[in-house]
């Protein structure tokens, strides 16, 4: 029954009991502008069911209350958050996929632990990869573009080594089992350590020769004149 | 302590040229004939000594010798180091061809250094002579260290933490070199002792 106001009003005896939009939501369509209590209903056997749905309802009134919580973290978890945490996972790289270059000083010590910068060819100035090279002077990488590939290594003290690696294209056909052609620029030609060391020992003393005299000269020619 | 092409920057590289070219020029001309076969079994003796190489932990230093080169030759350090260097360069490829004012500058002018600093003292009576040749062939290492710490720093690194680097990993090579100064010392003392300054230092 509702009143003139819009309010409805259950009769109990005569009095009208004031009901709140949420009992009358739950009691309104049985008819009934309550639902506080079973013993202010009129309970017959044909009445039980609903009363039981009725009471249902009330007794899960808290949870049902929060059907919104279910919803909002299946949109959160459909948003594209950029700090949703990340797991993490990892797969062995093929060995045809990778490039190794070991670095060494003149005597054949190796460059441990020296700093490492990887150029790809596609940009010169923003290294590609950084790190330091192993205890054996060794640093691998795995080139993604094929081209000419430089890597530097720098042991912090002025000493820095240069290498540069061509990476070829993979071959027509998708996956091979070969790995990258590579072919590294090719050192000078060497000779020997003691012949290098042995022509520089005579080109100074050859040097030393040659300025004394033709300073004897100078001198025996300005005594003349 | 050879400094490798690619590190150093234009204005560092140029700078290092018209010091050593200056260098080489008051050294020209302070070198006469009667200096000139010394000058050039020095410059032999820098040459080779660059080949043998201490190994300290992960990197590889080598001797040097600047300490015995500037005392016996003073300014002649110059021209002497910058020969010695030029062939290291073209023939080992220890350093660079761009980089040989700044190397030259690095090992001769400690040289200079020694010779004006340690040359009066070690004359004298061997108590003096050979402490203090130990102290020039040691200090004109610890120079070099300093100047190659300079050089890099200019280059945008970090100056004390490279210099330290740099002067830590050349200990051996300064205790070496010392002992080594001061052995040659205490020979040309007995044989020549003519060919070591002193007098000529004390009269200028």
């Amino acid at each position: 029954m509702f009143t003139a106001q819009g309010k409805a009003t259950a009769l109990h005896g005569n009095a009208p009991v004031r009901t709140t939009w949420v009992q009358r939501v739950m009691g309104a369509r049985h008819g009934k502008a309550h639902g506080l209590c079973a013993r202010q209903q009129d309970i017959s056997n044909h009445q039980f069911m609903p009363f039981l749905v009725f009471k249902v309802k009330i007794m899960t009134r808290s949870i049902r209350s929060y059907w919104l919580l279910p919803l909002v973290v299946f949109i959160l978890m459909r948003a594209p958050f950029d700090a949703w945490s990340h797991g993490t996972d990892y797969s062995l790289v093929k060995a045809t996929e990778l490039s190794a270059v070991a670095f060494y000083y003149s005597d054949g010590e190796a460059m441990a632990y020296a700093e490492v910068l990887v150029f790809s060819p596609k940009d010169p100035k923003v290294e590609h990869q950084n790190g330091r090279t192993d205890k054996h002077g060794k640093f691998a990488f795995c080139p993604d573009t094929p081209g000419t590939w430089r890597i530097t290594a720098n042991d912090g003290m002025g000493h820095l080594c240069q290498a540069t690696v061509e990476v070829s294209p993979e071959p027509l056909g998708g996956k091979s089992d070969t790995p990258h052609g590579e072919t590294e620029i090719a050192h000078p030609v060497q000779g020997s350590k003691t012949l290098r060391i042995i022509a520089g020992l005579s080109l100074i003393l050859n040097l030393a020769f040659a300025a004394c005299f033709l300073l004897e000269r100078s001198h025996a020619a300005k005594k003349r004149s | 302590m050879h400094i490798s092409e690619g590190i150093l920057s234009g204005p560092v590289l140029v700078s290092g040229i018209a010091l050593a070219a200056a260098g080489t020029a008051i050294g020209l001309r302070k070198l006469d004939v009667d200096r000139i076969p010394r000058a050039a079994i020095l410059s032999a003796a820098f040459f080779v000594a660059s080949l043998v190489h201490v190994p300290i932990g992960a990197s590889s230093v080598h001797l040097i010798l600047n300490g015995i080169v500037g005392l016996i030759l003073g300014w002649g350090a110059f021209p002497v180091i910058l020969v010695a260097l030029a062939l290291q360069a073209v023939l080992f490829q220890f350093g660079g061809i761009t980089t040989l004012g700044v190397n030259t500058v690095i090992m001769a002018f400690p040289a200079v250094v020694s010779y004006y600093v340690f040359g009066p003292l070690v004359r004298r009576r061997p108590e003096i002579a050979l402490p203090a040749a130990f102290a020039c062939g040691a200090a004109s290492v610890f120079l070099g260290a300093l100047l190659v710490g300079l050089a890099l720093t200019l280059t945008e690194k970090n100056f004390l933490k490279v210099s330290a680097m740099v002067a830590a990993a050349h200990i051996p090579v300064m205790i070496i070199e010392g002992i080594i100064t001061a052995f040659c010392v205490a020979f040309l003392k007995k044989v020549q002792p003519e060919i070591l300054p002193g007098n000529e230092i004390d009269r200028a």
